[in-house]
This record gives structure tokens, C-alpha cells and sequence, in this order.
């Protein structure tokens, strides 16, 4: 899976609006790839609740990739996360001696250049160091543990290991047998063989449609990812025995979700529509044609005008970032209650009217299709881009352009102005698409020039 | 049978696993230090390791050596492993024709149930069926969710434990989206990404969803189609 892309996985889980995702990975490396690219497209995060199955539960999700040494981007991604592993009681007293017995193995870690070389019992493999590249010229890697980290499934190891000398107990010690024959041997691990295991009651089904499944002390723990220092919690834990959820589920501590104010995540969010609006705006005078005129900084036989210029475009995108991430620091309507319902988002795009009007309609021609039109400043280059801004149905908002002649309804019937305030823009945005004719969240685009990610 | 290396330069969990084996080996040998000292009282456990790697065709591999060439080729009575549940089915497989009895410490995939295909497999883990009911329960009735994303991994873990969870959610009258694919081995040459998919769930009633006519579609072509 390294390597691949999953543009198509990301496209289809934003499409589908769902908020919780169940993840059912075989490790823990695969789903974390998975989210680290899901965050980059804006898949994750707050409202959001990724929910995995046991080999996805596991901390190798963050460990094999930039999350393991990024704690800020490991709680972006991982706040919230829920997922299950099959139950191991660890207050029983056999778990209790398995962890305490395992704890106190020596590492086997190496040192990294010189590594612990022990062979099995058949001599033939290491077992504590590994060609981790299948090439025999590339030194050895160390492959041991420290034994102090433990996971449930060394548990099921352990038990698994006893469970098959428990079945050769009962043939060799309890029926006296000297060859071990392969079905005797299996039909004593089905039917004879029943211990208290590190993981509880082991012992094996026979049913043909349940064969060789564990029988007993079945259940499973719900973990949840709450914070860098406390990583996966184990909140609770559900067993199939009873007639209800309230009866299976016990509950043994406060669940952390992504929202800010941990909230339950809503199942799905809004569409999501992009606006694509550029903003026509005064950087450059092409009226301008020497240095001598030129009251800003000539460069590259271009006359760009004073930062307070400049500024104005700043300013706009700074109100486009708040608009987007609805916070309503500057301008409060941003974090109102009309614009956090609406579902719109805005791609912007600054374009240089160079202050004249055939630059700014060969700028707005470049940017089409557009939805809407923000500026021009100069009311010279306003009315061109309001001629073309009318022909093609396109919202147009100046915030600057006065002449009273683009009050003409005829000649510009898409043009606007006046607005009191970015909030006002932001909000006139989402109104005029409901006048225009859209319905909130409407996947189907009513305009044949709308751009394609309707 | 352990996952020690993944193939391309990371070491998976096996590693750990493989203390615990370890473990159990020597406590079962040792007969003076007061853990299961009468089991076996009398027969030393002997063992060699394979590498599983996490994927079918190491798993079929493992196996096929430790029962053919190991011990002078005497071959294992027994095999723990494997790890993931491709491989062990693999193994398993070979196992059937072998006869070689399998436990398996954390091979959880739903297909690994069917006697009449493995029945020398088994396992210390409860089976996914379990796993499938126990994520769909906690979506319904902790969370009170009716609608999820579903995204798995394209092997026979991810596959059959996903479409266990579909069904029991159906089962709740619960929706899920259309299944997100993600293939595990970036090295065969695999068809596009998207393996499967089902109708939007919101849009349509839930009934004409099938979670099983999906899996179907999925296991008998892996070419199925994509959005």
C-alpha cells in the first residue's frame, strides 16, 4: 500500500457526507496512512469519529508514519478515534502472571548494530534479528522487543501455545500414545482441551460452521483515543450475553470525542460546496507606461501600486480564511448561526485588474468559469466586468467602483455594491445562491457554465 | 508462524507475539518453576520460526517449509500462526491436504470459521462475526448513529470482517455508505482502488441495499467496478 493514492477513497467518503467511518484494516500502518491523508483533504479532525476494528486499534497507527514524532498532528487526527480489541481481563490472576512473567524477560532488543543472533530450535532462523530488506548484503536488523510493552494479542500467543500442549497432554500422558497422529491431535484440541488461559476460559468449538472458534469469554474492550500523554483509553467493554446494549455494555470511563466542546458527532455533515470567486482588485496601473508616471514601484516594466493597495487584497483573503473556517474573531456574522448553516465554501483567487477594463475582463476570462465576482475597485474596469459578469448570469461585489452608471439594471443586472461589510459579503454570498434558484445542498447544477465540482 | 517483517522495511507486531510464544515454550519445558510443571511432564517442546509476513503467499510458504523441511524433514506436529488472517488461510489450506493441526493467535476473519473447508484450523481470538456485531452495537446504541462510511483493507481480514459488519448493521437498520477499498499489497498490479459499491443509502430506502450480494460481487471478482 505504499505509495498508493487514495484520491478515489477520499473523493467518495466526501461525497458521501458521513462523519463516523468505520475502519476494519489488517494493521494499524494501513489505517494510518489512511488518515493522514484523509486530514490532508479535510476528512477528520473535530466532528468527525473514526471508528476500527482490532487490527486497526493499535498505536502502529500513528507509530509508522509523520504522526509519531508530530504530537500536534497525531491529536488533530486521532482526538475522538474509537475502536475495539478482544477482551483480555487484565485484573485476572493468570493475565496478571503472564504480564509480570513477561515484563521481567531480558530485552532482546540489541543494540542496534549487534544483535541478539539466536536461532530456533531447528537452527536455521534468527529469531531476534531480520533481512529487512530481502538483501543478504545489507547488514542484519536488530527485530527484538523490550518487553515492556504489552499487547493483548501476546496473550492469545501464549494461550494458543499452551492449547496445543494441552491437546498433546491428553494424547500422549492421558491415552498413552507414542505417535502423535494429526486427527486425534486436533479432535483432543476440540473436544479435550479446556484451561484458564491469559485470556480467560479457552476452549474450542466443533461446529462445522464455527470451527475451531473460541467457545468461551468472549468480549470485547472499547478503546478511545483521548490525548497525546494518555494515547488509547480503554473506556469500556461489551460482552454478548445480554438481552440489551444497557445489559452488554459496561462503562468504565468519560468518552473524548473530536469537537471542541465534546459534543457527539453529528452522523453526517452539510454538502460541502466549493464557490469558486475570484477577486478582481487594483495591484497594478496599466495606464502607467514609465517609471517616471509610475507613483509605486516600477519592476519588470510594470507599475504595481503602495502596499495600501495591497492591503485591501489582504484584507479580503483574511475575511475569506474566517468566512471558511466560520470564525467569527473580526467580523461575528462569520460564526453566525445563517452562516454556519450554510454550506458553502470559497475559492478565491486574487486577480490583478492592472486598473483598466480590458485587464480585468482578460483576467475574469482566464478565471471562468466563476460563480461569483468580488470587485473591481475602479468603476472603468467594474462596468466591462459587469457587462460580461450580466451575460453569464455570474453574482458581481464591488466594494469600491461608484460611478452611477452601473446602477443600470439593463446594462448590469448582476452587479452589486454598497456592502456595508465582509459579513454582509459573506452572507449575500449564500443568500443569492438560494435566490438564484439552489437548494441548500443540492448536488445537481441548475447553470451549464457551473464548474464541475457540483 | 509470525509476521516479522512486513516486506518492505518495517517489523510488524510478530515480534512481540513471538516473546510471548517464547514464553509459554520455556514454561512449558521447564517442569521446576512452578507454572504448568505437570503438562507434558515428560516431552520437551521443540520449535522453528517462519516468517508470515503479514500475506498469503508467505504464509503458504512458511507452512510448506516448517511441515517439509524442518527438523530434518520431519517436519512440526503442530503450527501456531499464523498473524494475519491471509496468511493463516493460506497455511491452512495447505494444512487441510497436510493434516497439520493450526492454532492461530490473532487470525479473527470470519472465513477461517468453515470446518468443511479448514478443519484443522483454530483459533484463541473470538471470530469477527463477534467483532462485526460488537463495532455495529456500539455505532447504534452507544453512539446512535444510522449512518456510516465503511473503508477496509482489500484482504481477507478487511473484506469479510467489513461485510459481517455490514449485515449486522443491516440487520439494526442501519445504513452504510458505499464500501472504501484500500488494497494492502501496492505490489501486484491491482485494478482501480474502488473496489465496490453500494447505493446511497440516504437518498434510497435501506432495503435496496444488500450488504451480501456486495461481498459476492466482491469475492468472485475483484475487478468489480468502480464509481
Amino acid at each position: 500500500m505504499e505509495g498508493q493514492d487514495f484520491a478515489s477513497q477520499y473523493t467518495n467518503i466526501k461525497a458521501s457526507q458521513a462523519r463516523v467511518i468505520i475502519l476494519f484494516c489488517v494493521g494499524g500502518g494501513h489505517a494510518g496512512r489512511f488518515l493522514l491523508g484523509a486530514h490532508e483533504q479535510g476528512i477528520g479532525g473535530p466532528g468527525y469519529m473514526f471508528i476500527g476494528s482490532d487490527g486497526t486499534t493499535r498505536s502502529d497507527i500513528w507509530e509508522t508514519n509523520e504522526m509519531n514524532n508530530n504530537e500536534t498532528l497525531r491529536l488533530a487526527i486521532m482526538k475522538g478515534f474509537f475502536g475495539v480489541q478482544p477482551f483480555v481481563d487484565s485484573m485476572a490472576e493468570a493475565y496478571a502472571g503472564f504480564e509480570a512473567r513477561m515484563r521481567a524477560q531480558p530485552t532482546t532488543e540489541g543494540n542496534g548494530t549487534e544483535c541478539d543472533m539466536e536461532t530456533d530450535d531447528d537452527g536455521g532462523q534468527l529469531v531476534w534479528a531480520a533481512d529487512h530488506d530481502d538483501d543478504p548484503s545489507t547488514p542484519m536488523e536488530c527485530a527484538g522487543t523490550d518487553n515492556q510493552i504489552i499487547d493483548s494479542y501476546q496473550a492469545y500467543t501464549y494461550d494458543a501455545v499452551f492449547a496445543i500442549a494441552h491437546a498433546l497432554h491428553e494424547l500422549i500422558e492421558v491415552r498413552g500414545r507414542s505417535e502423535i497422529d494429526a486427527d486425534e491431535l486436533m479432535t483432543a484440541l476440540l473436544d479435550n482441551v479446556s484451561f484458564a488461559g491469559a485470556t480467560g476460559r479457552v476452549d474450542f468449538d466443533s461446529a462445522m460452521e464455527t470451527h475451531g472458534d473460541r467457545n468461551s469469554d468472549i468480549a470485547y474492550n472499547v478503546w478511545n483515543y483521548q490525548s497525546v500523554e494518555a494515547g488509547l483509553v480503554n473506556v469500556g467493554k461489551w460482552s454478548p450475553q445480554g438481552l440489551s446494549w444497557e445489559q452488554e455494555w459496561e462503562q468504565l470511563a468519560d468518552f473524548v470525542y473530536s469537537t471542541t466542546d465534546n459534543t457527539l458527532p453529528v452522523a453526517t455533515g452539510p454538502v460541502e460546496i466549493d464557490v469558486k470567486v475570484p477577486i478582481l482588485q487594483r495591484m497594478s496601473d496599466d495606464r502607467v507606461l514609465s517609471a517616471d508616471e509610475c507613483e509605486g514601484s516600477w519592476v519588470n516594466d510594470t507599475c504595481w501600486l503602495s502596499s495600501q493597495w495591497q492591503a485591501v487584497a489582504v484584507a479580503a483573503l483574511a475575511a475569506v480564511q474566517d468566512f471558511n473556517a466560520r470564525r467569527g474573531t473580526y467580523t461575528p456574522a462569520f460564526a453566525s448561526d445563517s452562516v454556519l448553516a450554510c454550506d458553502k465554501k470559497l475559492q478565491v483567487e486574487l486577480l490583478d485588474s492592472g486598473s483598466i477594463g480590458p485587464t480585468s475582463s482578460q483576467r475574469l476570462a482566464d478565471a471562468l468559469p466563476v460563480d461569483a465576482l468580488i470587485g473591481p475597485a475602479r468603476s472603468a474596469s467594474a462596468s466591462i466586468t459587469a457587462n460580461i459578469a450580466g451575460m453569464l448570469d455570474v453574482p458581481q461585489i464591488s466594494y469600491w467602483a461608484t460611478s452611477t452608471a452601473l446602477d443600470d439594471l439593463t446594462e448590469y443586472p448582476r452587479f452589486m455594491r454598497t456592502i456595508p461589510n465582509d459579513g454582509a459579503i459573506a452572507a449575500a454570498l449564500c443568500d443569492f445562491w438560494s435566490f438564484l434558484g439552489f437548494e441548500n445542498g443540492a448536488p445537481a447544477p441548475p447553470r451549464p457554465h457551473s464548474h464541475s465540482s457540483f | 508462524m509470525l509476521p516479522q517483517s512486513a516486506g518492505y522495511g518495517r517489523f510488524l507486531s510478530g515480534v512481540r507475539r513471538f516473546a510471548a510464544f517464547r514464553l509459554a515454550l520455556s514454561e512449558i519445558n521447564n517442569k521446576t518453576d512452578g507454572i504448568a510443571d505437570d503438562l507434558l511432564p515428560a516431552t520437551q517442546l521443540l520449535y522453528a520460526r517462519r516468517d508470515s509476513k503479514c500475506k498469503d503467499r508467505w504464509g503458504f510458504y512458511g507452512a510448506m517449509q516448517l511441515t517439509q523441511n524442518t527438523f530434518g524433514g520431519q517436519g512440526v506436529h503442530a503450527i501456531v500462526g499464523a498473524a494475519c488472517s491471509d496468511a493463516s488461510l493460506s497455511a491452512a489450506f495447505l494444512g487441510t491436504r497436510l493434516k497439520i493441526p493450526q492454532v492461530s493467535y490473532s487470525s479473527t476473519s470470519g472465513e477461517l470459521s468453515d470446518g468443511s473447508k479448514y478443519p484443522y484450523f483454530a483459533r484463541t481470538p473470538p471470530s469477527d462475526a463477534f467483532q462485526a456485531f460488537a463495532l455495529a452495537n456500539l455505532v447504534k446504541y452507544q453512539f446512535g448513529y444510522n449512518i456510516v462510511a465503511t473503508v477496509a483493507t482489500t484482504d481477507k481480514y478487511g473484506i469479510a470482517g467489513i461485510n459481517a459488519f455490514h449485515e449486522a448493521a443491516e440487520q439494526m437498520g442501519m445504513c452504510a455508505t458505499p464500501l472504501t477499498c484500500l488494497h494492502t499489497d501496492c505490489v501486484r498490479s491491482h485494478p482501480p482502488l474502488l473496489c465496490a459499491h453500494a447505493a446511497w443509502c440516504w437518498q434510497r430506502s435501506c432495503s435496496t441495499w444488500r450488504g451480501r450480494t456486495l461481498l459476492r460481487s466482491t469475492r468472485t471478482s475483484r475487478r468489480a467496478k468502480h464509481v
